[in-house]
């Protein structure tokens, strides 16, 4: 039981500075102490206080600070603002209008947090405590409901009837399966082994997604919350967090949320008075992509190589050490005390027919709004995009957006309305994943990204099975071959018939979803192939060699700017006169079109190449 | 049971049997590449994929368990297409020229030499040509053509380590070898590198495999299905024509070899169905083929030896034990048949030899080693025995006894390859094994005792405790022998022919070697210490001894002969003659029948008195000023015959450092000794020479040698140690 409490001493106001990695990485904690500083200076610190939040998923306008009650969002808060904010907001009671967020193309900016558009559109459930609370700190946690839907489970519910709500609430996996997590915990439950095992897959290894590594920074609780139902549930004793080695603050949140668990006999033996036991060990992850993947993270875990086994058996029937393991990811077991404390009829009212409740996105790319959003399932691509993102930056047109990791397809313009759920993104070629979502703009070459996406997986697939490992090994060096203008017109078949094969035969998820960007580009973009193939040219003015820099002889004035900056003195020409770039000695740097004043923007890209 | 449905077929099958196995006992063929029988099912290659119906992707035969109404397809066009797919890219990493060029068969009839081929780039060159599973499978899926780039890995080849090489460029990662290693042989040196493309199979930090501890098992080689793993010996001769199945004589263990031949000639042994150790693995075909073997009778005239014919040989070898009736002394190896020891008994009847025994120096009451299932909880304190190096076979027997591991105490002076292993290792002073045991068995307040700490004993109490506990000791290696009411002994010995020899109560080698009256020997298989006052040795053997000899008579090795011998589980084995003998050799059964029946003189009533095994143990030497040294010798389960394998055969010599005299680094230092170089050993009784091997495996102030009669190393001995320049 929680040990004696102390009083909760009452503040006037409350400064939220978020302490998710991204605006620590702006030192957010920086800004921190400042404030703490000023505030003292000023003689405030009885009457306000500055609180440490995790991530509040706006990460483009970090670091974040939110003064409650009133939820008054300031922006980019650097030390330098600190006296400004401190004057204005606590001493002279008035919002500091220079640190508020104003939208692109607007002029007035925004006050309240709720009235953002980023915010405004997100539903949120898992992130439910996202900002509010100080991660490190169980009371908050509890302050705000933690923890009583593991009461209510104890004291009133059956394993049976835990598993029938989290059934009839039609929570699926948030890994990227889809599965159906209450019949997973049901055929966990009714194998006939023991003892048992329920882990947390935190390995989130998509380049660009950090929705885990979030809620566990932000809420390390829901998820300890979540397991404790999930092993209650199943009958296991034993937890194990699997978290990546490179978020070390969501390893130390964890650790101290584990702590505070124990100390508060949440975790151990006989929790909150009753027969129940659990316990949960962290395992820190050793930076491979692959042990994403459930067996090979089993088997990371019992310290072997982290590589995929072929399912069946299933880790329900024999995971961990052989015995039966039910493994969830992160998102999911944060799912579960909301729907335990609200109902499985509510939670079902969220989302479309097959996919209920709400997914998070972490939305990175070529988009206003890089951040974390939690929406309800079914909204369209363009929502998030468009009313959360806040659209494309520099008045660039949205080309395709990529769902679901390295592996996820990319998806067009097109399908800009598509109701977000598991099967609306596999019929187009693309998967829920974790929920990576990367938007690109006119200026991106799809093949590029396709060999980009494809080469990742290609070095982190585990090397086990020979379609992953030396099918996805071909098709990188084909693409490669593409973008160097050296492709064959036979090369898009054969891509196909690789993917398509690679697909079918792979061993695990890596295998079986890695060719998707490179079969759905080939489906949507396949004109950009033929060009690079047939004509040698690249539309979006990307792949090295099949673009060249010339300078306009219309717009050039001759201010020598690029002809001191070349590296290789390729640029020749007299001052006042128009500059020639010899296409033999450019190496295709760049660095004149970076350095060509703006009003002059006399660099140019062509394609095809003109040597 | 379960039924399913296989190609419309309703087939019968247990639970937890796989799809694969299923497959496999009902006729019907799915290829595989990555799966091996006796290892766990991998589902690497995909080769093996089926169609299971309610699946939306094929699924890897080897891993599926079967399911009851699952009904399943092997044969689609489009597995076939998923199937030549995989073996294409598999292709496309492995040398495929000949693989797939329309003129292999007429390019195979002009063979070039494929030992100036240092590289293998094709079939042609490499040495599992015909052998080659992925030979097979290209021949089977018909593949004309890979529309890959061919990506050679361009390594070099790893042809350090004795015994065999590997070319990783071959290498198709299908994990046999990998598996074999860990599931096998329990020794995991060699798992995966890196990842995804650059994966590859590998020692930890790609030390050679000598340094490693590697067993060299040859469990990997035996695994491998193409040529990237290949053995030194055999790799220019290829597939064999013939395999015969027989025994290994190498040690008491006796295991089942299956000796491949090419015309009359043993090309390689491969384990049978239970592993095999590097003896039985590598060391009997180039043994057979040695070039330093002797097949023609020597006579040695005018101080010349002289090649005879076997009529002359056999009549000087009976006019020599005729003249020197009452003062021959018969001494022969333990390892020769049954049928020869026999025969060898019947001349020492006829002969009224007095002085008729066998090479070997301690004699005991000796058990038979036999083990049931354990559901207890046991340990096992091994002493003074190297389980890894001379019992690896034994071992991985062993371990299959056992429901749950064992722990393993170590008690042993010398730093074996178990010991490093091992759970516990007490580092006792030479001499004083069995005085420990009774320490770890007793309530007494633990103190150090003789080189082991109070906290190592605290330690071993405390591994024992609650579990039943087996020793295991080699007699031959031990002062005395473990008794103890209550604990189970085992006892192991590298000879064969332990127990029969036993029973028959045959004398030791010392008692034979006091006797002065003796003039002439007639050593079968057996080395000794000859001096001058010897007038006749008369040796029968392989290989010619490194004394002096008046008539030496060739003897076939194990392979080449029939007969019969007694293992370490007292199991009578019956040997197969795989090839007629090499040369002008013969069995000893033969020869010495032979000679039997030339001898001129009537045959003797049955000897007087023969000694009888009646044992006075040497009282453990202690050092003095004089013999500052403890000399430990151990039996040298690495030998043919009379021959350490090192002396025959070079890769034994790197793996096995029998011949030298073991000196612990610092010791070396206070005498100014460097590796190699020669002392001279000096005890009460003898004087010999030998190299030093400086080695931290012993400790301070002792020294460890192999057994070895010739150089009169036969029992623990104090001992100076001079420098020879």
């Amino acid at each position: 039981m929680p040990k004696k409490k102390e009083k909760i001493k009452g503040y006037r106001l409350d400064l939220l500075i978020c302490a998710g990695t991204g605006c620590v990485s702006n030192r957010s904690f920086i800004v921190k102490e400042a404030l703490e500083k000023e505030i003292c200076r000023r003689g405030l610190q009885d009457e306000v206080r500055v609180i440490a939040t995790g991530c509040q998923g706006f990460c483009e306008r970090g670091p974040i600070v939110i003064a409650q009650p009133d939820a008054i969002f300031y922006q980019r808060v650097t030390e330098k603002d600190v006296p400004y904010l401190v004057e204005e907001h606590l001493i002279k009671g008035r919002p500091a209008k220079k640190l508020m967020y104003v939208p692109e193309k607007e002029a007035l900016p925004i006050p309240k947090m709720s009235d953002i558009g980023f915010f405004k559109h997100q539903r949120l459930i898992v992130l439910r405590n996202r900002g509010r609370l100080d991660p490190e700190n169980i009371e908050e946690y509890i302050a705000f409901d933690g923890y009583q839907a593991l009461q209510k489970v104890l004291t009133s519910m059956s394993p049976e009837q835990v598993i029938t709500e989290i059934k009839k609430s039609g929570l699926r996996g948030r890994g990227g399966a889809g599965f159906l997590t209450g019949l997973k915990w049901e055929l966990c439950r009714s194998a006939a082994e023991h003892p048992k095992y329920i882990i947390c897959n935190g390995d989130e290894g998509d380049p660009g997604a950090f929705m885990d590594r979030s809620v566990l920074e932000a809420d390390p609780h829901s998820v300890i919350e979540g397991m404790l139902i999930g092993a209650y549930a199943i009958g296991a004793q034993k937890g194990f967090i699997y978290v990546r080695k490179e978020y070390p603050l969501a390893v130390k949140r964890i650790h101290i949320a584990l702590k505070q668990a124990i100390d508060y006999g949440l975790l151990g033996n006989n929790i909150l008075g009753t027969e129940f036991n659990f316990f949960i060990d962290v395992v820190q992850g050793a930076g491979a992509f692959v042990c994403g993947e459930e067996t090979a993270l089993m088997a990371a875990i019992e310290g072997r190589v982290g590589r995929p086994r072929t399912r069946p058996p299933y880790p329900v029937e024999k995971g961990l050490w052989g015995k039966p393991t039910n493994i969830n990811n992160v998102e999911t077991w944060a799912n579960v005390p909301v729907i335990i404390m609200r109902g499985a009829d509510w939670f079902s009212s969220i989302g479309t027919e097959k996919s209920k409740g709400t997914k998070i996105f972490s939305l990175v790319g070529k988009i206003n709004n890089t951040g974390l959003v939690e929406v309800p399932m079914g909204i369209s691509l363009r929502e998030i995009i468009y009313d959360i993102g806040g659209g494309i930056p520099n008045n660039k047109e949205f080309k395709a957006v990529q769902t679901g990791g390295p592996s996820g397809g990319c998806i067009p313009k097109e399908h800009l309305d598509l109701p977000i759920d598991y099967e609306s993104l596999s019929a187009v070629g693309s998967m829920m994943g974790s929920g990576g979502m990367i938007v690109m703009d006119e200026d991106t070459c799809m093949v590029d990204v396709a060999r980009y996406f494809l080469n990742f997986t290609q070095q982190e697939s585990c090397g086990k099975c020979v379609p992953c490992r030396l099918g996805t090994k071909q098709m990188v060096e084909i693409l490669n071959r593409i973008v160097e203008g050296n492709g064959k017109e036979e090369d898009i078949d054969l891509l196909e018939t690789i993917g398509k094969n690679v697909k079918l035969a792979s061993l695990c998820g890596l295998g079986q979803t890695a060719p998707n960007p490179v079969l759905t580009t080939i489906r949507y973009f396949k004109n950009e192939y033929i060009a690079h193939i047939k004509e040698k040219r690249c539309p979006a003015l990307v792949c090295k060699a099949l673009i060249s820099y010339v300078i306009d002889p219309e717009l050039c004035t001759g201010c020598v700017a690029c002809a001191k900056n070349c590296p290789t003195k390729a640029i020749t020409g007299e001052p006042k006169k128009v500059y020639k770039i010899d296409q033999q000695k450019c190496i295709k740097c760049g660095i004149c079109l970076t350095v060509c004043p703006p009003k002059f923007n006399a660099i140019k890209k062509v394609s095809p190449a003109l040597v | 049971m379960i039924k399913l449905t296989i190609n419309n077929k309703e087939i019968e099958a247990k639970k937890g049997e796989t799809v694969l196995e299923v497959c496999r006992r009902e006729g019907i063929y799915i290829p595989t590449l990555c799966h091996q029988e006796n290892l766990t099912p991998y589902g690497g290659c995909r080769l093996c994929v089926v169609e299971v119906q309610g699946s939306s992707r094929p699924m890897t035969a080897c891993t599926l368990p079967v399911e009851d109404k699952m009904v399943i397809r092997t044969d689609t066009p489009q597995l076939h297409e998923l199937r030549k797919f995989t073996l294409q890219l598999i292709l496309s990493e492995h040398p495929y020229s000949c693989l797939i060029c329309d003129k292999t068969k007429e390019c195979g009839n002009y063979m070039e030499c494929i030992e100036k081929e240092p590289i293998t780039f094709g079939c042609k060159y490499c040495s599992k040509n015909g052998d080659c599973e992925l030979q097979r499978l290209v021949e089977e899926f018909d593949i004309k053509e890979v529309p890959y780039p061919f990506h050679y890995r361009n390594l070099p080849v790893e042809d350090y380590d004795p015994f065999f090489e590997r070319d990783y460029n071959l290498c198709v990662l299908c994990g046999r070898c990998v598996r074999a290693c860990a599931e096998l042989r329990h020794a995991f040196i060699i798992d995966f590198h890196h990842r995804g493309p650059k994966t590859l199979v590998g020692t930890p930090f790609n030390m050679p495999h000598l340094e490693v501890n590697c067993q060299f098992c040859g469990a990997c080689v035996d695994a491998c299905p193409t040529g990237a793993m290949r053995e030194r010996y055999s790799k220019y001769l290829c597939k064999g024509d013939k395999k015969t199945k027989t025994y290994c004589m190498l040690c008491s263990m006796g295991c089942a070899i299956n000796v491949e031949t090419k015309e009359n000639k043993v090309i390689r042994t491969v384990p049978e169905q239970e592993p095999l150790c590097v003896r039985g693995r590598f060391g009997i075909a180039p043994l057979v083929n040695h070039p330093k073997r002797i097949t023609a009778p020597l006579l040695k005239k005018n101080g010349q030896l002289v090649e005879i014919g076997w009529d002359e040989a056999l009549d000087t070898a009976a006019k020599i034990l005729t003249d020197y009736q009452g003062k021959t002394g018969i001494i022969f190896s333990p390892a020769l048949t049954l049928e020869a020891i026999n025969s060898l008994n019947t001349v020492a009847e006829i002969m009224g030899v007095e002085d008729f025994g066998v090479e070997l120096s301690v004699m005991e009451n000796f058990e038979q080693v036999c083990f049931e299932k354990k559901d207890k909880k046991s340990a096992l304190i091994v002493f003074n025995t190297d389980l890894i190096e001379d019992f690896s076979v034994f071992l991985l027997k062993l371990r299959k006894f056992f429901n749950e591991k064992p722990i393993i105490i170590v008690v042993d002076p010398i730093r074996t390859k178990l010991a490093e292993l091992a759970d516990l290792w007490l580092q006792i002073e030479p001499g004083k094994e069995l005085e420990i045991l009774n320490l770890l068995l007793s309530n007494e307040k633990p103190e150090n005792f003789a080189g082991v700490k109070k906290q190592e004993i605290i330690e071993a109490r405390r591994l024992l405790v609650r579990r039943e506990i087996c020793v295991i000791y080699n007699p031959k290696n031990m002062g005395a022998v473990p008794l103890n009411d209550k604990l189970k002994c085992y006892p192991l010995v590298s000879t064969l022919n332990y127990n029969f020899i036993n029973n028959a109560r045959m004398p030791r080698i010392n008692d034979i070697l006091k006797n002065d009256k003796i003039e002439c020997f007639y050593l079968i298989g057996a080395s000794l210490p000859v001096s001058k006052v010897h007038k006749k040795v008369i040796v029968q053997d392989c290989f010619l001894p490194d004394f002096e000899f008046d008539l030496f008579l060739p003897a076939a090795t194990f392979v080449e002969t029939e007969g019969s011998f007694v293992d370490l589980m007292g199991k009578e084995k019956k040997l197969q003659k795989v090839i007629e003998p090499y040369g002008g050799a013969k069995s000893d059964e033969w020869i010495i029948k032979n000679i039997t029946e030339r001898l001129d003189f009537e045959m003797t009533k049955s000897p007087a008195h023969r000694k009888s095994s009646e044992l006075e143990r040497e009282i453990q030497e202690s050092v003095t000023k004089e013999y500052p040294f403890l000399l430990v010798v151990r039996e040298n389960g690495y030998r043919f015959r009379n021959k350490p394998l090192s002396e025959i055969l070079k890769g034994f010599q790197r793996i096995h450092r029998d011949g030298y005299l073991w000196v612990h680094p610092e010791d070396a230092e206070s005498m100014n000794l460097k590796q190699h170089s020669q002392v001279k050993i000096i005890a009460r009784d003898f004087e010999t020479m030998m190299p030093v091997y400086v080695t931290d495996r012993v400790s301070k102030g002792v020294v460890f040698s192999y057994y070895d009669p010739a150089k009169g190393l036969i029992e623990n001995r104090a001992v100076r140690i001079e420098c020879v320049k």
